[in-house]
């Protein structure tokens, strides 16, 4: 391909979704030559995923909500399906915490940012969202798998405290390849495949910054990090007595 | 007597219940509190290293990566309490279970409890009790009598511990005995390892009524 031949959307999409991988390989590799992952590491990557995946569902019914999808109702349907499948997951990584003992940490500031951006920008321009989407689901596959693989090995590690990993894992819930087939399928405009690849970039920059976060507890972002989260009495105890079996509720 | 927080376990059979199921806060000492919050442990790791590391010259080795910050593996499967008054933390101490793969000096903890003869599977490690250089440990006490008090409420019959010797005296008070056990722990010297049998008294020195129930 020469550079002026024009690439299709889906070209555009995923070659930012690899520049992701790529970039997300190399801060893990970046770590990882040198040390093992440690349970501080952790306890923030769990925390972290905690506050970015908490109210995910809104994002999609906001995104499924828009008058694009009038007549690409089978887009809106994976997204109101794909809404009710996460949205439980922020339970899946506070009990993996409790596991541990702990209750999440507050909310990193990039997490903060995230919601800030994409609250703003999800009603009139749901596509920037969903492109942030496609980084999500997708960072952990290519070429950062090998480096994700080797970051979640630790003596700390069980079965009981590692429910969030399992269930992210591509094999076990493929919503990578899943979310890009929909796009695919969607008959979508240039103008929709710009917003994808403009949240595409934002989403890989605040997701990289929070994964720094968690790798590096001494870093920058830690400058703006709260000294505990007060979790109220009813959120306390749904985190503590969260059932796998819930996330198969009807 | 009767725990005033919560059902006797039976000490004839039955499981304890999980740690951090019986480890809970409770009105009788409302200034007794279990860790939840990683500041918190970042704090008494903060701690530990002064008190054990620096102070002692003890070997030990942190798993995580903040500096000066003793915080082990073996912190995420037990339980942390600490004591709080309006300065702040005043003691601190770690429960686990003795059959924890991650306890520190673990293997002959349990060489001691098999010596022993007591049952692993009701038996806790109380261990890294620490105290802010500023504080007398005024609290230290009441963290013992508060494991005390919620384990046996929740099923565990033994407790096991390693301590230097000048602090054997203050154990005997509640009711730890000497094994005779000795471990070597660098250049902090020897630890003698202490057990205590609570024979399901979850207060010291009292008498319980099952009947009562």
């Amino acid at each position: 391909m020469t550079p002026l031949e024009p690439t299709s959307g889906m070209e555009r999409l995923t070659a930012c979704i690899t520049e992701a991988q790529d970039r997300f390989a190399a801060l893990l590799r970046s770590y990882l030559e040198h040390h093992g992952t440690t349970v501080d590491q952790y306890v923030r990557y769990l925390s972290f995923q905690y506050h970015l995946t908490r109210d995910v569902q809104r994002y999609f019914m906001a995104i499924a909500a828009h008058p694009d999808l009038a007549r690409r109702r089978r887009l809106r349907e994976f997204l109101y399906r794909f809404a009710n499948e996460e949205e439980l997951h922020y339970l899946v990584a506070a009990n993996d915490l409790d596991r541990l003992g702990l209750n999440p940490l507050p909310m990193p500031f990039d997490v903060e940012l995230w919601h800030a951006y994409f609250r703003s920008v999800v009603q009139e321009r749901p596509f920037v969202r969903l492109g942030a989407a496609t980084v999500l689901e997708n960072i952990s596959d290519g070429n950062a798998k090998s480096w994700v693989k080797r970051a979640l090995q630790g003596p700390y590690l069980s079965r009981e405290n590692t429910k969030f990993l399992v269930l992210h894992q591509h094999e076990a819930l493929p919503h990578g390849d899943q979310i890009m087939d929909a796009i695919a399928q969607g008959d979508l405009e240039e103008r929709h495949f710009d917003d994808l690849i403009e949240g595409a970039r934002k989403g890989t920059v605040l997701y990289l910054r929070m994964a720094e976060w968690a790798v590096r507890p001494g870093g920058l972002a830690a400058l703006a990090d709260q000294d505990s989260l007060v979790l109220d009495a009813a959120e306390a105890e749904r985190i503590r007595s969260f059932q796998m079996s819930e996330l198969d509720a009807v | 007597m009767i725990c005033s927080t919560g059902r006797l376990a039976d000490p004839a059979g039955g499981s304890p219940a999980p740690l951090r199921q019986a480890l809970h806060e409770c009105a009788e000492y409302p200034h007794v509190r279990v860790v939840r919050d990683f500041a918190v442990l970042r704090r008494i790791g903060h701690l530990r290293h002064e008190q054990y590391v620096q102070g002692q010259g003890k070997p030990y080795r942190s798993d995580i990566l903040e500096r000066d910050c003793l915080v082990e593996i073996a912190d995420f499967s037990a339980v942390n309490i600490y004591a709080a008054d309006a300065s702040g933390l005043t003691a601190a101490m770690r429960i686990g279970l003795l059959e924890d793969r991650h306890q520190p000096q673990g293997t002959s903890l349990r060489e001691a409890a098999a010596a022993a003869g007591i049952d692993p599977a009701l038996t806790l490690v109380c261990s890294r009790l620490v105290r802010p250089a500023t504080q007398r440990g005024r609290h230290v006490a009441d963290l013992v009598r508060f494991v005390r008090l919620r384990t046996v409420t929740g099923g565990y019959r033994y407790c096991v511990m390693q301590t230097a010797e000048r602090l054997v005296p203050f154990f005997r008070r509640f009711e730890f005995q000497e094994t005779g056990c000795w471990s070597d722990d660098g250049p902090g010297g020897r630890l003698q390892v202490m057990i205590l049998d609570t024979r399901m008294q979850p207060v010291l020195g009292r008498t319980i009524h099952h009947d009562a129930a």
